[in-house]
């Protein structure tokens, strides 16, 4: 088991008012699986993903990575973890925009105190194999929706993590493209890697083998179709 | 601190080079001041100093005046009169008498005239005194004679002042015509170099002044004490001033070298203080300017702080890489101030001497002064940025993410 949520319950305050984002949730996670979240918006999912990434923690309830409690972690803590771990696809692509392509995907790198040579290295590597060989030194605004998330996918697998989070990966691209993106997280889930991909679209839903459906903070249903 | 902070922080700045400037420019005012004031304050210094230094132990100075009241006495224009010099002269131990008086005036030789600082006092005895306790010497020429209208100039009238102008030349001042006959070896002071030196009686008919002098050296006979000396001239003066001006409060004062050296150092000291303590403020107006900046960035950059947490940043390095930038600005304000402070101040010890002769400033730029205003004002960049930066690593990588 890699990931394990027991009883997890996020609270956000919103003035006087208390809003109960996620309602006591139970989810388990296999290494190596491809598990995508389904849901509308508002339905928590982003949530869910931030704390299964340990990007937030919960208000109550426990969450296990790799066997460890990871739910009253301090922030350096987390962000160690997360360095190490996970590594992240945003719907928005989340580049910084003044730093060029093989600097954006070295990023997570400097936190490790790899070296500038070795992290250039291997911010190379990456992007070669991901197409954008030629594109190294361009700037995100430089470069097409696509390509920008290529850039993002070669940070997050840059620190060669177990776990591979992405929320919305093609909200911002255009079908064909949010295609290959979903090919290209398919060829890491079979190189092993663990895939939790949050969308509301069926058909990316669809390319995970577990397929958790939130609605209201709660799920709903879950689904393996391996 | 690692290398790629520095580089992050420093393309952070150049992305926005007009705030950076404007921020900097802050700073380089603050140093700007601090830098210039002191140097030229520490010049000052020195310039006294130095002039203190010229004049022997054994040589008091007489002034009108109490000296608790010194700006006074300078500025005010007393004298000693007829009656003081001579109980200054009736003192025991006093071996000779120098009265001396000074004024700026503008000086002809041949096609060129200067405004230069003219020194009188009598030939008769001071010659002896300036040579034997003040250490002139002559390049060219011989000593001057009494009541013979014989001049000596200092080393930089004959080279800078009046270029040409020889051991025997004629000059004119207000009219009055003068030999020079003698040309001083440099004294190390500008001031002393710059003067022309007149027999008592003819400063007084040049400037029409009484016989008073608003400045009297005694030289003390070796086998008494300054001390003693000091006492006994106290003693003439005192009695005197009661005679002569039926006065129940005799005011003058009475300076040895060590007294001196100690009053200037004081009042120089305080000076260089209050200058300080005014360009700090500068400085400080500087610091509320990167503080702002920096608050302004951090606000800016939400959701890039939230993506570097996300990518693993800790709590160290975010605020590394904020300090950085606010560092950087102030170490640059810090670099270009002190450039342009010395600047300043070596051109002030070239632009001072052309319109106010009677005062010389060499400036002082030490390295400690450079050294401290890079290093104070690097200190103080990451004192106006730490706020700022702690604020950018307290934030929540989920809050920072959402921010739009």
């Amino acid at each position: 088991m890699l990931i394990k949520l027991e009883k997890v319950r996020k609270v956000y305050r919103m003035g006087q008012v208390d809003l109960t984002v996620l309602k006591d949730v139970d989810l388990e996670i296999e290494a190596g699986s491809f598990t995508t979240i389904l849901g509308p918006s508002g339905s928590g999912k982003s949530t869910l993903l931030h704390i299964v990434s340990c990007l937030d923690t919960p208000t109550e309830g426990r969450v296990f990575l790799d066997g460890q409690d990871v739910s009253e972690l301090s922030g350096d803590q987390l962000a160690d973890i997360r360095g190490r771990k996970i590594g992240f696809v945003f719907q928005r692509f989340n580049l910084l925009m003044n730093l060029s392509a093989i600097d954006n995907a070295a990023l997570p790198l400097v936190f490790q105190g790899v070296s500038e040579a070795e992290r250039k290295a291997r911010a190379e590597k990456i992007l070669t194999e991901l197409g954008l060989g030629h594109r190294l030194n361009h700037r995100p605004n430089e470069m097409s929706g696509g390509e920008q998330q290529r850039v993002a996918l070669s940070r997050a697998l840059i620190n060669d993590p177990d776990i591979l989070v992405a929320d919305e990966p093609t909200g911002n691209v255009d079908t064909k493209t949010g295609q290959k993106i979903m090919e290209l997280l398919a060829s890491f889930h079979q190189q092993g890697k663990t895939i939790i991909v949050v969308t509301h679209d069926l058909k990316i839903a669809a390319y995970g083998q577990d397929i958790v459906e939130l609605r209201d903070g709660e799920i709903i249903d879950r689904r393996q179709t391996v | 601190m690692k290398k790629v902070y520095f580089k992050m922080a420093f393309r952070n700045l150049k992305g926005r080079p007009l705030r950076s400037w404007l921020t900097i420019l802050g700073i380089v005012i603050g140093v700007f001041l601090v830098v210039s004031l002191l140097s030229l304050s520490e010049g000052l210094k020195g310039s006294i100093m130095q002039e203190l230094k010229t004049m022997g132990g054994d040589i008091v100075m007489v002034m009108p005046g109490d000296m608790n009241d010194i700006m006074a006495t300078f500025a005010g224009g007393t004298e000693l009169s007829r009656h003081d010099i001579d109980a200054i002269r009736r003192a025991e131990g006093v071996e000779m008498v120098v009265p001396t008086a000074w004024a700026g005036e503008v000086v002809r030789y041949k096609d060129s005239s200067q405004n230069i600082f003219i020194f009188g006092s009598p030939w008769e005895t001071s010659v002896s005194v300036y040579q034997e306790n003040l250490g002139w010497n002559l390049v060219e020429g011989h000593w001057p004679e009494p009541n013979r209208r014989q001049a000596v100039v200092g080393s930089m009238v004959a080279e800078d002042l009046l270029p040409g102008l020889r051991a025997g030349d004629r000059i004119q001042i207000r009219g009055h015509s003068f030999e020079v006959v003698g040309i001083l070896r440099s004294l190390g002071s500008k001031q002393d170099d710059s003067m022309v030196a007149l027999d008592w009686p003819d400063f007084q008919s040049v400037f029409g002044r009484q016989d008073g002098s608003p400045m009297v050296m005694a030289k003390i006979n070796e086998d008494f004490s300054v001390a003693r000396v000091e006492a006994n001239i106290r003693a003439e003066l005192e009695l005197s001033q009661r005679r002569t001006r039926q006065d129940d409060q005799p005011s003058f004062s009475i300076i040895t070298s060590d007294k001196a050296t100690d009053m200037v150092g004081n009042v120089m000291s305080l000076i260089q203080l209050a200058v300080f303590f005014f360009a700090s403020i500068a400085i400080l107006v500087g610091a509320i300017g990167i503080t702002n900046t920096m608050y302004t960035s951090v606000y800016e950059r939400t959701k890039e702080i939230g993506i570097l947490k996300a990518v693993g940043a800790k709590r160290k390095d975010i605020i590394s890489i904020f300090l950085m930038e606010s560092i950087i600005i102030g170490f640059v304000g810090g670099l270009l101030g002190v450039l342009l402070g010395s600047g300043l101040a070596y051109s002030a010890e070239y632009l001072v001497p052309q319109s106010r002769p009677v005062f010389h400033i060499q400036t002082t730029v030490t390295i400690l002064l450079i050294f401290f205003g890079m290093l104070f004002a690097s200190l103080v960049g990451g004192l106006a940025g730490y706020f700022p930066a702690r604020r950018a690593a307290n934030l929540e990588p989920v809050d920072a993410l959402r921010y739009e």
